[in-house]
């Protein structure tokens, strides 16, 4: 009797999905790489003021568009600003953009999602097809919109990257509530009387937390580029704020001449993004029933 | 069936090559066609619509003016032989004879009188129609000769009528074209009006009835192209022969050898920081003279220019028919700044913001002026504004606002009476809300004074009070820099930015 108790707990704990999907991952080598990139730019974002070897809006008219050097290892711009402090700086804005964005974007989303999955029927219509009519608006040119509406500063960039991306969220959320709503647990739930905010948090989404995380990890990357491609059509910070795409777009002018000052924040900006894409498409493997050994 | 097919497919495959054959042929322009680039589109042809350097650069070559500049700023006939002051506020103006429209009519003075009726007629609201404020009619003596009668004596009435917005119109013309004359124009210039493809291109044409004899053109095209970089590279592979108001960041294109070339020189655009001085802080004196004093115009001139300009010292580039060469300005001294500044009762700064259009440069110098009054303290936020909006706003008052003013007629009338008249307040071009009783006397009596010496110490007397008002932070003199290829012969560089290409040629 004993030993069969045993058993049956060591064969839960190798049912854990999140164990099993972490042991898959760490055998993706391109997922792990990019996940350490990830957490080093984290770093570099926490300790900005204390790696960056100078102030991001320093300016100084004796170093004007100096190339790489010792003394400033990614050169300066036109204001003689370093750009390896600025980067490191940037990477404060692009990773708040980012994630703010998403989490905000997965919240709303994620309600109107289950909602719309738990219920069905006529509020499932109601709510999707108005998803569907934001769907219908290519989400940069609806970021576009919102920006101009609200005016650019880094909040409003944040609300309009968010807003651009809920309907994503609330297709994926929807589809894997309408998956987990008819098992037993959830009948269980509802036969003992829980409240539907209750079973829809404490039952349903646990459930679907792994589409999400994999969804959110790529919704990241997809935040940072439009954040970045909205700074660069001027429409997301205002100078002197070092956003790398606002950086690349003021390198534009000077390509000619002073190559790395679009080189480098351009270089972040594909590294950051690659990384999370791999880490993403990593996470979406490892949660991948299909494909488990 | 078959044969019919492979014969329209051969037909087909004919006229596509040609297409694309005519496609380069429209790209390249051939030897005696000049193609111009710009970075935004006319607004207007109809000079009673417009006064924007934009504008400017077709309406120069489709109308003539009375009385044009030279490149010393010397006033030149024009559709007028001759003209002198008949009394103090008569100005009589003998016109030349067969002078032709494009339209194939002559010139004559009841065109004269139609074209300033028309514009300083409230109704036509005409942009430029402050430099006639006071012209009060035109009179015809005869077929080529009219009267000008001004309501006080206007010593600066000739300088005002080289502007390009000052051109003669035909009554005919206007009157057929109604509300449509914008886009249909007949001047007497050197090139006729052909076509216009909104925001993209204007064809002009030799009108070979000039009174000056044919223009060596004959053919203009100006094309727009918004980024200064694609204008570039047309520019290298010969898509585009002329690139005006070049930004300083693409000057190290113009190697020797690389068969363009680059002309650089002073024009008359004064470059100023300004505060709406009915707002706090800025309504206090010692606040704008601390702005002013922590200003370092060196390293905006390195940064933001590439080093394509001069320092400005008071309202007027020293260039301009009436700019004091003597006054006493601000040097760069960031401790006085702060010591005015806790004078001022702000001794930890304040919080303010900079409005700026979307040019690229004036977005450097509005970058470069954020950091310089960080260091005393004072906390700007940039905020950037398109064109149409930025003059809406700033004619209602923003606190603080970066922008320039091009005194295109060369004389100190045109480049400080709008800008400092109390009674020129808002959108004419005070917008610094400046009001200064004894400014209003000196400029007033300056217009309508004929001894030079006189006028000219009046001017100097009103720039030195608006310097010590510290109405603005004045911070440069800008440098115009037209890129062209080396076949382009014969432009003329005028500080006016006002640019006649009748006497410009192509070589092989």
């Amino acid at each position: 009797m004993k030993k069969r108790k045993e058993v049956v707990e060591t064969k839960l704990k190798a049912r854990n999905p999140w164990a099993e999907a972490w042991r898959s991952l760490r055998r993706n080598g391109m997922a792990m790489t990019g996940m350490v990139i990830l957490i080093l730019f984290i770093l570099c974002a926490i300790f900005a003021d204390v790696i960056a070897p100078y102030p991001m809006d320093l300016q100084n008219d004796q170093h004007l568009l100096e190339s790489p050097s010792a003394q400033h290892i990614f050169g300066t711009d036109e204001y003689g600003r370093d750009i390896f402090s600025r980067i490191v700086y940037g990477s404060r804005i692009s990773l708040t953009v980012g994630f703010i964005a998403v989490v905000f974007s997965v919240i709303t989303g994620g309600l109107c999602g289950a909602t719309a999955g738990y219920f069905g029927g006529k509020l499932d219509n109601v709510i999707m097809r108005f998803m569907d009519i934001l769907l219908a608006v290519p989400s940069i040119l609806l970021a576009i919109a919102i920006v101009n509406i609200l005016g650019s500063n880094l909040v409003n960039v944040m609300i309009a990257v968010g807003i651009s991306s809920i309907p994503t969220y609330a297709r994926v959320v929807r589809a894997s509530v309408i998956s987990v709503r008819d098992q037993e647990f959830v009948e269980s739930a509802v036969a003992i009387g829980d409240s539907v905010p209750s079973i829809i948090l404490r039952n349903i989404i646990p459930n679907c937390l792994a589409p999400i995380i994999v969804q959110a990890t790529l919704g990241v990357a997809w935040a940072i580029l439009s954040c970045s491609g909205l700074s660069f059509l001027g429409l997301g910070l205002q100078p002197p704020s070092p956003e790398w795409g606002a950086m690349l777009s003021s390198g534009r002018q000077y390509i000619y001449d002073s190559v790395w000052m679009t080189i480098f924040p351009g270089g972040a900006i594909v590294l950051l993004v690659l990384s999370l894409n791999v880490f993403g498409d990593g996470l979406r493997d490892a949660f991948d029933p299909k494909l488990k050994k | 069936m078959k044969r019919l097919k492979s014969t329209l497919a051969i037909v087909l495959s004919i006229v596509c090559l040609l297409s694309l054959l005519a496609g380069c042929g429209g790209n390249k322009g051939s030897a005696d066609t000049l193609v111009v680039a710009q970075t935004s589109d006319i607004i207007s042809l109809d000079p009673h619509k417009t006064n924007d350097s934009f504008s400017s650069t077709a309406i120069v070559q489709i109308y003539d003016c009375l009385v044009d500049l030279d490149t010393e700023m010397n006033i030149v006939p024009g559709i007028a032989t001759e003209w002198y002051q008949v009394d103090d506020t008569t100005w009589e103006f003998k016109l030349r004879e067969g002078v032709k429209f494009h339209n194939g009519d002559e010139l004559k003075a009841s065109d004269v009188k139609f074209t300033f009726d028309r514009h300083i007629d409230p109704e036509t609201a005409a942009p430029a129609a402050f430099m006639l404020s006071s012209l009060e009619s035109v009179e015809i003596i005869d077929d080529y000769t009219v009267r000008f009668h001004t309501t006080e004596p206007c010593a600066s009435l000739p300088y005002n009528l080289t502007h390009d917005d000052m051109a003669i119109l035909s009554e005919k013309a206007v009157t057929e074209a109604g509300d449509a004359y914008g886009e249909n124009p007949v001047g007497t210039g050197p090139f006729k009006f052909v076509s216009w493809t909104k925001n993209q291109e204007m064809v002009l044409e030799r009108f070979d009835d000039y009174y000056q004899g044919p223009a060596a053109l004959s053919k203009i095209v100006i094309r727009i192209i918004p980024e200064s970089a694609t204008a570039i590279a047309e520019l290298k592979t010969g898509g585009v022969d002329i690139v005006l108001n070049l930004s300083s960041q693409y000057a190290s294109q113009f190697s020797e050898g690389s068969g363009l070339v680059l002309e650089q020189f002073p024009v008359f655009t004064a470059v100023y920081l300004s505060f709406d001085m009915r707002q706090e802080p800025f309504d206090n004196v010692l606040v704008r003279q601390a702005i002013n004093y922590a200003i370092d115009k060196e390293s905006i001139i390195k940064m933001a220019y590439g080093g394509y300009a001069e320092e400005l010292v008071g309202p007027l580039p020293p260039q301009v028919h009436g700019a004091s060469q003597d006054l006493e300005g601000y040097t760069y001294d960031v401790e006085k700044a702060k010591e005015l500044l806790t004078e001022a009762g702000y001794p930890d700064g304040f919080s303010t913001t900079l409005y700026v259009d979307t040019d690229e440069v004036n977005n450097k110098v509005a970058t470069v002026i954020q950091s310089q009054l960080k260091e005393i303290n004072i906390d700007v936020q940039l905020q950037v504004l398109e064109w149409g909006a930025f003059l809406e706003q700033t004619a209602q008052g923003l606190p603080m606002f970066l922008l320039s003013w091009t005194t295109v007629t060369a004389d100190a009338d045109n480049g400080m009476y709008a800008l400092f008249h109390s009674s020129a307040q808002g959108s004419q071009g005070n917008r610094t809300f400046y009001a200064n009783e004894r400014v209003d006397e000196l400029l007033d009596s300056a217009r309508a004074e004929f001894d030079e010496e006189a006028r000219l110490a009046m001017y100097a007397e009103a720039s030195q009070i608006i310097v010590d008002d510290a109405a603005w932070a004045s911070l440069v003199v800008k440098q115009y820099l037209v890129g062209m290829n080396d076949k382009v012969q014969g432009f003329v560089p005028m500080p006016t930015t006002f640019f006649d290409y009748y006497t410009v040629s192509k070589t092989e």
